[in-house]
């Protein structure tokens, strides 16, 4: 198993009261999957991919992915983890306004130290493969959002992770960019055999998913 | 690091107005620091270079006006009557206050002999009078009126001409020194003095010498016997107190470069906890994002240092060019030291590590997620 989770809960403090975010999650997902995780927005989706990213920590259970411990993982060893086994696709993208399309995939790259030039020509020939290779030099604010989406997911998957979280990643687009993403995303999965989980509000979308989670009021159950 | 550079000037190049206006404000506080260091410096360095004086003067007292005191022969008698053991020299001088060009200036005369030796006059340029209408003139005057030796001025409405520049230790008006004969003349007054400068020799206490004189009958009272410093005490002290006021002003400055650096920098980290998120996010580590953030911070400190520093130089060259700063009728040479450059150096780079570091703190202690969904 590619990810084990045995009652994984997230509390948050809001003043004197703790919201349960995620309460007693158990989840095993199988390397090579493409998974959804439906349900209404506050529902924990959002949660549960940060934790299994390895961005938060969890209040209480145990999470692990790839084998990797992430529940007792310290600062640098959870870096560790997100620089060589996580790729992550955000709802709002979340790109360096600072850099082209063509650094901004670079950045993983980078953060392993690899040279500055073979981080470009891979990022350049990943940017080529997700349909962009006439925008590498442009910067974000020059993309339309389903370019931008592109450039996130090219990120994602440069580093050759185990697993890429992607959160609301058609959020933002309309239906035909959501479904050219979405394609994109299996395509990714299938010819490279990451291990996909993606977080969705949008149940018409999980016809591309092998396996569907609902996640509600921080509780989560197989569909 | 050659990465680390491509990726920081590429974020100062995207956001070039904020980075510009954040050297611009570490600049000013910068130049303003050494400018004010500059200036604590001059006045720490004349300080230095005043001399105890050994001289005394003699003069009428309970006057209003010390232009017209007139020197009594027996006071002469009286100091010459201690020489040599307890006195090496005397110099009776005559002096005017008059206006020469846009300054009230000290018009003096003495014996020519006497100028070196008592009065400590010391010839910058040109040569001591040597005809009929030639006078010396103080550096802080000539400096301020742009007059150089061979100048034509107007003294009492009569043509002189500048024969020397001199400069006098210690802390003196703005002064004019002619021949005795030449002062006579041009005021067409009878061949009096007004006042005795006596020195005290080597070996004797001037506090002792000051009371024999003062003890003496033939000053009965209407002569009084000064120390020469005391003359120009209240100068000195002026000058201290504002020297004083420039050092504390100075480290105003510094402080605020502490704060501007500071804020600069925990402003523009704060800032940007989104960024520094997806760098964590994608696999920075802290330290790697730490090393972004110091390189950043130093680049923009160094820019602000270079600006400030050359708008800091620019200023006092063309600050010494167009018009030297002269308090008192002394000239005060403003420099920038390369001690001076290299501790602002330090500071600047310092304090932007240090403000790098700290603002980082916080930002480090918070979860990723925290930071990417930040504005």
């Amino acid at each position: 198993m590619l990810i084990i989770a045995e009652e994984l809960t997230k509390y948050y403090d809001r003043g004197s009261e703790k919201i349960a975010a995620l309460h007693e999650v158990n989840l095993q997902i199988p390397a090579g999957a493409f998974v959804f995780i439906v349900g209404p927005s506050g529902g924990g989706k959002s949660t549960l991919l940060h934790l299994l990213g390895g961005m938060d920590r969890p209040s209480a259970g145990k999470l692990a992915v790839n084998g990797f411990a992430i529940d007792t993982a310290s600062d640098d060893e959870l870096t560790r983890f997100r620089r060589q086994h996580i790729g992550f696709v955000f709802q709002f993208f979340n790109l360096l306004s600072s850099l082209n399309a063509l650094d901004n995939v670079a950045l993983p790259l980078l953060a392993r130290r690899e040279r500055h030039k073979t981080a470009q020509k891979q990022a350049a020939e990943l940017l080529e493969q997700v349909g962009l290779g006439s925008r590498l030099r442009h910067k974000p604010a020059a993309l339309s959002g389903g370019e931008q989406q592109r450039v996130a997911i090219a990120r994602a998957i440069i580093g050759k992770p185990s697993l890429v979280l992607a959160d609301e990643p058609t959020g933002d687009l309309d239906a035909a960019n959501a479904e050219a993403v979405m394609q994109l995303m299996l395509e990714l999965n299938r010819s490279l055999g990451i291990t996909f989980i993606v977080a969705t509000h949008n149940e018409a979308l999980t016809r591309f998913g092998d396996r569907l989670y609902e996640l509600q009021a921080g509780k989560l159950r197989g569909r | 690091m050659l990465s680390a550079l491509r990726f920081v000037l590429k974020d100062m190049l995207h956001d070039r107005s904020r980075t510009a206006l954040s050297v611009i404000g570490l600049a000013v506080v910068i130049a303003s620091y050494f400018i004010l260091n500059a200036l604590s410096g001059a006045l720490a360095n004349s300080l230095e270079a005043t001399t105890v004086s050994r001289n005394l003067i003699v003069i009428q007292n309970d006057l209003i006006d010390p232009s017209d005191a007139i020197l009594d022969p027996q006071v002469i008698e009286a100091a010459e009557a201690l020489m040599p053991e307890a006195i090496s020299r005397i110099s009776p001088i005559v002096f005017r206050h008059t206006r020469v060009g846009d300054d009230v200036v000290q018009l003096r005369a003495a014996a020519q002999e006497d100028w070196q030796p008592i009065h400590h006059l010391m010839l910058l340029a040109g040569a001591w009078p040597a005809q009929d209408r030639e006078v010396v003139v103080g550096e802080g005057l000539a400096l301020s009126n742009h007059w150089d030796v061979g100048t034509p001025v107007t003294i009492f409405g009569s043509e002189f001409t500048i024969s020397g520049i001199f400069r006098s230790p210690g802390i003196a008006f703005a002064s004019i020194w002619m021949p005795i004969d030449t002062f006579w003349a041009l005021f067409d007054i009878a061949h009096h003095y007004q006042a005795v400068f006596v020195q005290a020799a080597v070996g004797v206490d001037p506090e002792v010498v000051l009371q024999r004189l003062q003890d003496d009958p033939r000053l009965s009272g209407r002569f009084t016997v000064y120390f020469e410093d005391n003359y120009s005490r209240h100068n000195i002290h002026a000058l201290q107190d504002m020297s004083s006021m420039m050092s504390i002003v100075s480290w105003v400055a510094l402080m605020g470069i502490v704060f501007g650096v500071f804020n600069a920098t925990t402003l523009s980290t704060i800032e940007r906890g989104r960024e520094l998120g997806i760098l964590l996010g994608v696999g920075f580590s802290h330290r790697r994002v730490l090393g972004l953030i110091w390189l950043r911070s130093a680049l923009q400190a160094l820019l602000a240092y270079g600006v400030g520093l050359s708008a800091a130089l620019l200023y006092i060259f063309s600050q010494q060019t167009a018009s030297p700063l002269i308090i008192l009728g002394v000239p005060f040479q403003l420099d920038i030291t390369p001690f001076m450059a290299a501790t602002g150096l330090v500071w600047v780079l310092g304090l932007a590590l240090f403000g790098a570091w700290l603002s980082t703190q916080r930002i480090f202690n918070q979860p990723v997620v925290e930071l990417l969904s930040s504005t």
